[in-house]
């Protein structure tokens, strides 16, 4: 398989990523999208790596790992303290860290209505309550 | 100096342009087709309060997946690295897809797992077992889970504006759609391989004639297959080990193509196939010069031609970054402490013996 086809996925994934980051407003969705494109990264080194017959890809790609760990940790950690200040993830909620001059996000259209739950039938208890044996125990 | 510097910048982009010569941009067609069914599936899909009918976002992403599956050059390597090749690579398309479109995002976790699954499918592919391993237990296994634990934790009730909106679709996909074109655009010029291959589909043709006039005729005329063998060397580095080679193999056939000894004819005539597949592994490798000295605990050197990996994977990892990379190591394993008591810091809350009710 020549090299193109795997930086070409490579590079598939990385846009995937960069789009979902800019598009989302729930900041885990929005911190996975970083993580696929850190993945993307990751082969374009794997496959450079087989391409030249050494292992420096391979390497750097574990670095990569285990800055992406540390990374989730502290960002998680982050998300929820967010959390806790604001009862919610959606990142407009922190709009007034943005930059001065900019329009905030306004949302125009209402939310439908979530869907009713009908809850299940229960049914009226008949009969006489069966006497239990009393046993010591019951397993 | 500054004149000639300027007069040299013309020079070269003119001499840039030209290169983009017809068969290149003829490929920007297919490609800017894939891309774009694939962005356009993404707008169709990507939350709204009001959303548009999923199936026709579907149906736009699979038609997106068998253009980008089409354009994709096919030669080289065997039928079954292809097929594991195109399901993994699909696979991991199509679930990073699902999983910036998906509004719950739980289901967003699980379709990033089914990601980092393929993509571990892809380095077993490229001789990197050990990674795949790793990935696997440091991402699907501790990342992913990790999320999950958040994602439990922190749930809003009900349908939220988190979930079910987007910030401008539109704007992102376009800006994703140029983006993607100049990354695919850039990875086919460097990695084209087009000439090359006419060179050696003219060259098998050639072998397998009888006659020292056959091959003059199927070789075509001189000019023309000079400059086809021009072009295919161009992306390779000067002077080089595969350039030269396949230089000097094309410059012996030249200077026996008017003899009319077959067997010295057929002779040159599979140098220059070798030389030719040396050189297509080589095009677009970027390398430093010769003389310089770079480790050799990782393989072999990025200035020398590339051997085949070790099958010993565990064991080169080991080497080089015990040698090449101990700083990177002791840094690697500084972080990793330090992150784990920032994390623990930043969520922890006065007054223990309190249950950390959220």
């Amino acid at each position: 398989m020549p090299l193109g086809n795997y930086l070409t996925v490579g590079a598939v994934l990385f846009v995937l990523g960069a789009i979902g980051f800019l598009t989302r407003r729930n900041l885990i969705v929005l911190f996975l999208s970083v993580e696929m494109m850190l993945q993307g990264v990751a082969l374009n080194l794997v496959a450079f790596a087989r391409d030249r017959g050494n292992l420096h890809g391979q390497v750097f790609t574990l670095f990569i790992l285990t800055v992406a760990a540390c990374e989730a940790a502290v960002a998680l950690a982050l998300i929820l303290m967010l959390y806790r200040e604001r009862r919610s993830l959606d990142v407009s909620l922190w709009q007034d860290l943005r930059e001065a001059g900019q329009d905030g996000t306004v949302d125009t259209e209402p939310l439908p209505p979530p869907p009713v739950e009908v809850p299940s039938p229960t049914l009226v208890p008949t009969g006489r309550v069966p006497v239990r044996a009393n046993e010591e125990s019951y397993v | 100096m500054r004149d000639g510097l300027v007069k040299n910048t013309e020079q070269n982009t003119g001499m840039l342009l030209a290169d983009l010569d017809s068969a290149v941009l003829h490929s920007l067609g297919p490609m800017a087709l894939a891309v774009g069914l694939g962005m356009a599936a993404l707008y169709v899909l990507l939350p709204r309060p009001k959303m548009m009918p999923r199936l026709l976002g579907a149906a736009l992403g699979a038609a997106a997946l068998v253009a980008g599956a089409a354009w994709l050059t096919t030669l080289g390597g065997s039928r079954v690295e292809s097929i594991l090749f195109y399901s993994f690579s699909g696979m991991a398309i199509l679930s990073g897809a699902v999983m910036i479109t998906q509004r719950i995002p739980a289901r967003a976790a699980l379709a990033f797992a089914i990601v980092v699954l393929s993509m571990c499918g892809l380095f077993l592919l490229n001789a990197a077992p050990f990674l795949m391993a790793g990935t696997i237990i440091v991402y699907a296994g501790a990342i992913i889970v990790t999320f999950l634990f958040v994602i439990m934790l922190a749930q809003p009730e009900g349908y939220s504006d988190a979930d079910a909106r987007s910030r401008e679709p539109l704007l992102a996909v376009i800006g994703g759609f140029f983006l993607l074109c100049t990354l695919l655009f850039v990875v086919r010029q460097t990695y084209d391989t087009a000439d090359l291959d006419g060179v050696l589909v003219k060259v098998e043709a050639a072998r397998t004639q009888t006659s020292a006039e056959a091959v003059r005729q199927v070789l075509g005329d001189p000019k023309d297959f000079e400059d086809q063998v021009e072009r295919g060397l161009a992306r390779l580095i000067d002077r080089s080990a595969a350039k030269t080679s396949a230089q000097s193999a094309f410059d012996a056939l030249v200077a026996s193509l008017n003899k009319d000894d077959i067997n010295l004819l057929h002779k040159r005539l599979d140098e220059l196939h070798e030389a030719g597949l040396q050189a297509r592994l080589a095009v677009g490798r970027l390398q430093p010069a010769e003389p310089t000295k770079l480790s050799p605990f990782a393989g072999t050197p990025a200035n020398r031609a590339p051997q085949p990996m070790s099958a010993e994977n565990v064991a080169g990892l080991g080497r080089a970054l015990f040698s090449d990379y101990l700083l990177a190591v002791e840094l690697g394993g500084t972080l990793l402490l330090v992150a784990t008591i920032g994390a623990i810091a930043i969520t922890h809350r006065a007054g223990a013996g309190r249950r950390a009710a959220l």
